[in-house]
């Protein structure tokens, strides 16, 4: 075919007068470049340049002609070209060097949205994903998600939890680098805490995944991954403020110890210091906060290839919110409400990896978690020390078999000022504690090339609680073009509720905690089913990627707001619970710069009891989320992100409560202009929440009484200061910019 | 709309994307080598090597094994005049080429990188996925080509490389 065209041209080059241009492609220091592509625009007169930086265009009939002449690594540039005469024109073409090339080649350093070759549904989050809408911690951020939502669990202290799939935060597993070092009092507290710059992909498991993390993981896990001292950046950092007033810095450092300790340094600095009350509730709307995050990671280079690396991680946060006229001095007094949190935390976590032939790694974590705090008149100070360790062998047996065998152990101390760890006398305090060792099995089996099957048993010892069996069954085929994709799961989940680290309700002094009876460990059953499918063609990449899931809870311990407006009862579930629901995403890639990542979840979470089904609280039936990138050809990038969520029905102070009982659905929308000027300066700003979507303006119950000063909450529940939960953020339309330098 | 039913809603609507699939189907069949048989093969008949640099996860990378590397035409120019070579960036297996043991250097847990896609596509200090690189019958590297190709652009790259 390419022959026969050849000698076409050839027979017409004989007839016809040909006109020709021809030069030399060279570098500005005058390298000749190779394989650039040389064509006139707008005809089919095209060629490129042979291995000596050598063109020649033939047969161009008389008129004027755009030349474009391009090379990856190198600009495009365009040159008018007029043919009048029969004469051969040399044009000899130099070519600038194009610093930016990783970013005009649509390549896979970027790790885009992926799901990893195994039989568990991995969604694998890059950093360059949340850059698209660039928020101060991890847990905003993740709001780009879907079937993700990170939920305010406190209207004035602004503290929240990341719910997967209706299910709420103590649900989520969130690991760092595969360590199970948020849990706990963290789970409410802790992720603010992880800075941007440290991540370098976010991992998602959504539905059980309890063989491999421990019973606890239920609704899913969130795997942070941060980044590598071998290939990070020798510098980078990242400024960005908004017009509220918010100060976000990153710093990252790259350097080396000695030849074969490589170390990676990072620091996160967060101030937010204004005082705005746009819905004139006499309160701040949103919490003022310093915070300092201090991360360091070695990697040891050893003779044997195996990992050794150690990290560590420091933070400190001082955070309060309340009414505009508080100060310092107001702390844990009765004159004008604050509700003022100090927290420190240190974090060490680690992994080795024996050397021995036999792959066998030991993993370990530890941290401490201090919290200084109080709602109101409220104090809660607490301590929470967690030490964890575990030993996994991973072992290829034939072909079809692959092992993991594990053994884990976790250590769980934890203290308070509540009632809760008080003695049974209710006099002495006695902190808790736990110890929870566990062993586990996993066989990953290649039934066929395109059959796996996962089976994975976990039995863990709870000191308190006793034995927790899990078992799981994973199951992946895919069709022979590896195009389409079908994973199933099924597995069980355990854990065992601490109300007061989960659930900030509790703590906020606004209704009394009650328990009714002894709380037992929750149990549940779910099960996932997810297909893939990759349409890939020479202009676009598409996955699309589908999931049905379903989780049976024969108890659970829930908050009731309901049965008396002035207490938080919990108790063991009469009944049973149900989350179910189909999510489904589509991840657009265009070879034109066009990128399109776009994902809804339609979900029911119910609660029966007593044969009466009622909807969950705070859980949306609809969300939707989306962001659409377009690269322009001059290094301008345009993102456009966005969630729309459906009505989540809310937690009122009885029948008379003047607030509604749904949210509306509401959408929160953002747009970001970002350009890159060299490899090196990349400047970025937008506009957040363009629709300007806040929450009621009465969201606070009776904000202007926090105190309930004459008000007798028993027979007036519904005239009670009650700022327990609001279902976004006060922060309304913002202009925010940055500027990121990264340094190789 | 009731649960059931907007399941089936979507159900349907999702239906609709995945009937739009579709495969190429080339007669001819792209011959794949490995460093080592190429190795062997290089003695007997000296033809440059194309190494195609990829991993698991990169969607472009598979993305590009789906069309590119099933373009007809591409595949005679590939099987004609190159030894093709599939590189995964990622691979756990050591590795025999032109003499040297490459192994795979972890970088943590579940993350590392082969070095011999260390040798063959680093650029600027940096490896991206996909990267494309011929070698000639030398083992010199010639061309390093970052990012994807389509057939087009493959195919004229190809005869101009040969030319």
């Amino acid at each position: 075919m390419k022959k026969g065209v050849i000698i076409c041209f050839l027979l017409m080059s004989a007839f016809t007068i040909g006109q020709t241009i021809g030069g030399k492609i060279t570098t500005a220091d005058g390298d000749e470049i190779p394989y650039a592509n040389v064509y006139l625009k707008k005809t089919k007169i095209g060629t490129s340049s042979n291995d000596t930086g050598f063109y020649e265009l033939n047969n161009i009939p008389k008129e004027k002609y755009t030349l474009i002449v391009s090379s990856i690594g190198f600009k495009t540039k365009a040159i008018k070209v007029t043919i009048t005469s029969d004469k051969k024109i040399t044009k000899n073409i130099t070519l600038l060097e194009d610093d930016s090339l990783d970013e005009i080649v649509i390549s896979g350093t970027l790790r885009p949205v992926t799901k990893a070759n195994s039989p568990v549904p991995i969604e694998v989050y890059s950093e360059t994903f949340f850059r698209k809408n660039p928020t101060p911690s991890i847990f905003e951020s993740l709001q780009n998600v879907n079937g993700v939502r990170p939920q305010l669990n406190c209207s004035v202290c602004n503290t929240g939890d990341i719910h997967i799939n209706g299910l709420e935060g103590p649900y989520t597993f969130v690991l760092i680098d595969g360590m199970p070092i948020v849990s706990g009092l963290s789970t409410v507290y802790g992720l603010t805490g992880i800075p941007q710059a440290l991540i370098e992909r976010v991992e998602i498991v959504k539905g059980p995944a309890s063989t491999l993390y421990g019973s606890e993981a239920v609704g899913g896990i969130i795997n942070v991954i941060t980044k590598k001292p071998t290939n990070a950046p020798l510098l980078t950092t990242d400024t960005f403020a908004s017009s509220w007033g918010e100060v976000n810095v990153d710093v990252g450092l790259r350097y080396k110890a000695s030849e074969k300790v490589q170390g990676l340094l990072g620091v996160n600095y967060f101030n937010y210091q204004n005082r705005i009350d746009n819905n004139n509730d006499n309160f701040t709307d949103m919490t003022l906060q310093n915070r300092i995050s201090i991360f360091n990671k070695v990697n040891i280079e050893r003779e044997s290839n195996k990992v050794f690396t150690i990290a560590g991680r420091y933070v400190y946060e001082d955070r309060w919110g309340g009414e505009l006229d508080w100060e310092r001095e107001f702390r844990g007094g009765n004159q004008i409400y604050g509700e003022s949190i100090y927290t420190n935390r240190w974090e060490t976590f680690g992994t080795y990896e024996l050397p021995t032939t036999e792959n066998i790694s030991f993993q370990f974590s530890a941290n401490g978690h201090y919290q200084d705090s109080f709602y109101g008149e409220t104090s809660y100070d607490a301590e929470q020390l967690i030490g964890f360790g575990q030993l996994v062998y991973n072992k290829q047996v034939g072909k079809k078999h692959d092992f993991l065998l594990g053994a884990a152990y976790r250590y769980t101390f934890y203290d308070d000022n509540t009632f809760a760890t008080l003695n049974e006398d209710g006099i002495e305090n006695s902190p808790s504690i736990i110890h929870l060792p566990g062993v586990f099995v996993q066989d990953e089996i290649s039934l066929t090339d395109r059959k796996k099957l996962l089976l994975g048993v976990r039995w863990d010892n709870n000191s308190v609680h006793g034995n927790i069996f899990s078992p799981r069954v994973n199951y992946k085929w895919n069709s022979k073009n590896k195009s389409n994709i079908v994973r199933l799961s099924v597995g069980n989940g355990f854990r065992v509720a601490n109300v007061f680290t989960e659930d900030h309700a509790a703590l906020t002094g606004a209704r009394t905690v009650e328990f009714d009876g002894e709380l037992d460990p929750e149990t549940s059953w779910n099960a996932n089913v997810n297909y893939v499918k990759k349409i890939n063609t020479e202009n676009s990449f598409i996955t699309l990627d589908a999931s049905a899931f379903y989780t049976y809870f024969d108890n659970r311990i829930l908050p009731d707001y309901e049965s008396d407006p002035s207490k938080i009862i919990y108790a063991n579930l009469d009944g049973f619970s149900v989350s179910q629901g189909i999510s489904l995403n589509a991840d657009i890639l265009y070879t034109n710069g066009l990128a399109i990542n776009a994902g809804a979840t339609i979900m029911e979470v119910s609660v029966t009891e007593d044969n009466v089904k009622r909807q969950q609280l705070l859980t949306e039936s609809f969300s939707g989320v989306w962001s659409i990138s377009y690269r322009f050809d001059n290094n301008f990038t345009i993102d456009y992100t966005g969630n729309l969520y459906g009505p989540m029905r809310l937690p009122l102070l009885g029948e008379n409560d003047p607030r509604d009982e749904y949210s509306p659905w509401f959408s929160i929308q953002n747009i970001q202009l970002s350009k890159k000027f060299s490899n090196s300066w990349e400047v970025y700003g937008g506009v957040k929440n363009l629709l300007n979507f806040t929450p009621a303006a009465n969201s606070i119950n009776s904000a202007d009484n926090p105190f309930d000063v004459g008000i007798d909450t028993e027979t007036n529940p519904e005239r009670a200061f009650d700022p327990s939960y609001v279902y976004a953020s006060n922060q309304g339309i913002r202009a925010f910019a940055g500027i990121r330098y990264t340094l190789f | 709309m009731n649960f059931t039913k907007k399941l089936l809603f979507l159900f349907i609507f999702f239906g609709c994307f995945t009937s739009y699939a579709q495969e190429n189907k080339g007669k001819e069949v792209l011959n794949i080598f490995s460093f080592e048989e190429v190795e062997k093969l290089q003695q007997q008949q000296p033809k440059p090597i194309l190494v195609f640099l990829y991993t698991d996860w990169c969607k472009i990378c598979f993305g590009m094994k789906k069309t590119t590397f099933q373009n007809k035409e591409v595949i005679q120019l590939l099987n004609d005049a190159f030894y093709l070579v599939y590189l995964n960036g990622e691979e756990k297996k050591d590795i025999l080429f032109f003499g040297n043991t490459y192994t795979y250097k972890p970088t943590g847990t579940t993350t590392g990188i082969h070095e011999l896609a260390n040798e063959l596509g680093t650029i600027k200090k940096r490896i991206a996925y996909p990267t494309t690189i011929i070698l000639n019958t030398a083992f010199e590297i010639d061309a390093q080509l970052i990012g994807f190709y389509n057939s087009k652009k493959m195919k004229q790259m190809l005869t101009t490389y040969l030319d």
